[in-house]
């Protein structure tokens, strides 16, 4: 069942009529079979798009679609969706087999099918030894599980889960989201995941839609999201550990990092008064040849940008010296981008290594770099950086990407 | 910490406590429990210890049952366990479910809720007395219907909405019950000064036939005149039932020809009314803290209201209900304050005193008579205290199955 959202909209009034916009004209079109996930800060009106969705929630302009349907002014339990919620809301007084019979027993179906029907239900989700326990006898995950099997019991067209795994601990998580992956291929069922965690929506779902306060920021696959970030917020979303931000400066397709400008008036032999802009830079990198987008005038002033860098943007050699060796860079590879500093700290966590460098530009102000653990880079050590192009943005003020 | 040498403290620190609760809790229940099986205990003229050195060589000879049969043998015993078991096993379940109906009610509005909130709650602010004035009122008789006096809100609502006649009907009905007294003496028609009016009396008859066959006793055909002169006759036997000769008129709730079954209604009611406060209270308290999400759930799973009231709110809030049901049916048991707001310390409409006599009411009968009865009073207590024992554990063993905690 495709979903389509035509300019949905939520405002919130507060008694003192301030209008809170929870989501601002929201389009969106869900693919039918598809696990979509809405992710977002909290506050950013990804779960008032699943309510709206879900129908507990009325839009206050717009649309939605179940396929062909308008089915915005059905109520929730006409609309065949199932609902899963993030601390699952189990009744507690009834036993597993009840909980799953229960919206069953609604629609007056007949016992013997209810039987089989949740027979059915633990099979798919592997609760089958539990039916007879009371929720507060399972674990997160069980519980989880018994969640969705209740959703999934009147067979829904839709399957809308509100931050699912947010209540489990960080290796359930794991599991379950595998869980819930395989669930949802076996059924073929429309899912939309409603998550604050960034890789819980890359690890299961088909697209991304990265919301922020109340407006889709992008939609992609997840890995074309993650490497073509529209903006800086989705960059800053979007990976662990987050993407490195630089504040600098764009110059006639050249990137500096650090570094200031002086302005000079220059009179040329025509009497014609222009200005130039000099750089003045110390230990500073500046990244040059930053092609601009067509059609977008690259910039006769300096203008002050925003570089991000992904923490595995970085390729470090480790440098003879010590910790009390001086950090000698020359113009020339500042020129070519590449960056002399001492490692601060290091993370390992076996695979590869997290170095914590302090921004030469910036002091005090820290950066990631991911390498690969053979290196065996320690703290203390002077590595040289250099910078992989493709995994480095540049975003104009507003954050957005030029 | 608290073990060991420092224990002392601790004992210290509940000292006060204790002492209170030794002083004016513990020892009198003990000490009622003795008082109850001693044969003429007099506290202050020290008879008691008299007896028991009298007695000294007889061993336990103080020791006696005599309290007991005393107190079941009291004239107003029987209405004493009738009225109180009624209004504990009428008025607190329905006052439960009412208190809940009105609770999930008030939940789902929005509006006025606060207001709402306030009215219900006032009767818990209010002194008992004072709401049994004002029931007194509500509930005024002011004569017959051709006296043509202004009545009661009560009267005149039944009037309005024609329910007069048969809520006549019904209590005479419940008296008949009650007291074994001929129902269709009720229908032989007096003027206000006692005189038998013969002009109504036929199409009495045919009421007097209906309730008969209503309550399916044998129709004595003809009989009418003959009873009503033998009646005349036995001027004891017509002054004793004389207050239920009457026009088929306004209702005596509490006043002087009040019969049981209008007085008791009247003691239902109260009771139903007064303590339907506290009752919203805690579980208006309750339901807000049930997670809307079971709600949601519910909404989106197709569950009607009805379901969702009986499959969800009612489990979720029964450890609450029971508790409710327990502390008011103890409560309930207790029942005397209302009583005599209502009905004064006769425990009884006028010209009927004990009537309305409730356990504590008893209790409070034998202490009143000073101090040669204590003992007996005592005994009350503790026979009292035995059935509220009985019936709480009944509730707890009946509704276990169906708590969820």
């Amino acid at each position: 069942m495709e979903i389509t959202l035509v300019g949905l909209c939520k405002y919130f009034v507060a008694k003192d009529k301030t209008v809170t916009k929870a989501v601002d004209n929201m389009n969106l079109t869900v693919p039918s079979g598809k696990l979509i996930a809405l992710l977002g800060p909290s506050g950013c009106g990804k779960s008032t798009t699943l309510y709206m969705i879900a129908g507990l929630h009325t839009p206050t302009h717009g649309q939605i679609f179940f396929g062909d349907d308008d089915v915005t002014q059905v109520p929730p339990e006409k609309r065949g969706i199932g609902l899963v919620f993030q601390n699952y809301a189990l009744y507690p007084h009834l036993s597993v087999r009840q909980n799953i019979s229960f919206p069953l027993e609604n629609e007056r179906m007949p016992k013997d099918e209810i039987n089989k029907t949740v027979l059915e239900m633990a099979k798919l989700v592997d609760i089958e030894p539990y039916l007879d326990r009371k929720p507060n006898e399972l674990s997160g995950g069980q519980q989880q599980r018994v969640a969705i099997a209740r959703a999934l019991a009147k067979r829904p067209k839709v399957l809308l889960l509100d931050e699912p795994l947010s209540n489990l601990d960080a290796r359930l998580r794991l599991q379950t989201r595998e869980e819930i992956r395989r669930i949802q291929r076996e059924t073929g069922i429309t899912t939309i995941f409603v998550t604050h965690d960034q890789e819980e929506a890359m690890s299961i779902s088909d697209e991304i839609v990265v919301m922020r306060q109340g407006v889709i920021q992008e939609i992609d696959k997840p890995q074309n999201v993650y490497d073509n970030p529209i903006n800086l917020f989705v960059a800053m979303f979007l990976g662990t550990p987050q993407i490195n931000v630089f504040s600098g400066t764009l110059h006639k397709n050249k990137v500096y990092i650090g570094g200031n400008f002086r302005e000079k008036e220059v009179v040329d032999e025509n009497n014609v008064k222009s200005i130039e802009y000099n750089y003045e830079g110390g230990n500073e990198f500046y990244l040059t040849d930053i092609a601009i987008p067509e059609g977008k005038k690259a910039p006769d002033k300096p203008e002050k940008i925003f570089v991000a860098i992904r923490p595995e943007g970085f390729n470090a050699e480790k440098l003879a010296g010590n910790e009390n060796s001086e950090i000698k860079q020359s113009k020339e590879e500042a020129t070519k981008g590449i960056i002399k500093a001492k490692v601060d700290l290091v993370e390992t966590i076996g695979r590869d290594t997290t170095l914590i460098i302090e921004d030469p530009t910036a002091p005090k102000k820290f950066f990631k770099a991911i390498v690969s653990a053979d290196k065996k880079i320690e703290a203390g050590d002077i590595v040289e950086l250099s910078v992989k192009p493709h995994k480095m943005y540049v975003f104009n003020k507003e954050g957005d990407l030029i | 910490m608290l073990e060991g040498k420092n224990n002392w403290k601790a004992w210290l620190y509940l000292a006060p406590a204790l002492i209170l609760l030794g002083i004016f809790s513990f020892y009198p229940i003990i000490n009622s429990f003795i008082i109850a099986f001693i044969r003429d205990y007099h506290p202050v003229s020290e008879v008691f210890r008299q007896n028991v050195e009298n007695n000294q060589a007889l061993g336990l000879s103080f020791f006696t049952f005599k309290n007991f049969i005393t107190v079941f043998k009291n004239a107003n015993f029987e209405y004493a366990i009738k009225n109180t078991l009624l209004i504990a096993l009428v008025s607190v379940p329905i006052s439960v479910i009412l208190a809940l109906v009105i609770s999930v009610l008030l939940i789902s509005i929005k509006k006025l809720r606060g207001f709402f909130q306030t009215l219900f709650f006032l009767p818990y602010v209010t002194s008992a007395m004072a709401v049994a004035m004002a029931f007194t009122v509500l509930f005024a008789n002011n004569g017959t219907a051709s006296a043509g006096i202004s009545q009661g809100p009560i009267n005149s609502v039944i009037d309005s909405i024609g329910l007069k006649n048969g809520l006549t009907n019904m209590l005479d009905w419940m008296n008949y019950q009650e007291s074994g007294k001929e129902s269709w003496q009720a229908y032989i028609c007096v003027d206000s000064s006692g005189e038998i009016d013969e002009d109504k009396l036929s199409d009495k008859y045919q009421t007097y036939v209906n309730l008969q066959t209503l309550l399916d006793l044998p129709i004595e055909y003809g009989d009418m005149y003959a009873y009503q002169t033998y009646l005349a006759d036995q001027t004891d036997v017509y002054n004793s039932y004389r207050y239920h000769f009457r026009e088929l008129g306004y209702i005596d709730w509490v006043g002087a020809q009040a019969t049981w079954g209008s007085a008791i209604l009247v003691v239902l009611t109260y009771s139903i009314w007064a303590s339907l406060a506290f009752k919203i209270l805690v579980f208006t308290g309750g339901l807000t803290s049930i997670d809307k999400q079971y709600y949601d759930a519910a909404k989106i799973d197709g569950t009607s209201k009805w379901r969702t009231f009986w499959r969800i709110t009612v489990p979720m809030m029964s450890p609450l209900i029971v508790y409710i049901l327990i502390t008011s049916l103890i409560g309930a048991f207790k029942v005397y304050t209302s009583i005599v707001g209502l009905f004064g310390s006769g425990m009884g409409p006028a010209g009927s005193a004990g009537l309305m006599q409730t356990f504590v009411g008893l209790v409070y009968q034998y202490l009143n008579e000073g101090n040669e009865l204590i003992h007996v009073g005592a005994a009350a207590a503790v026979i009292l205290f035995t059935i509220i024992l009985i019936i709480t554990a009944l509730t707890n063993a009946l509704t276990k199955k169906r708590v969820h905690y």
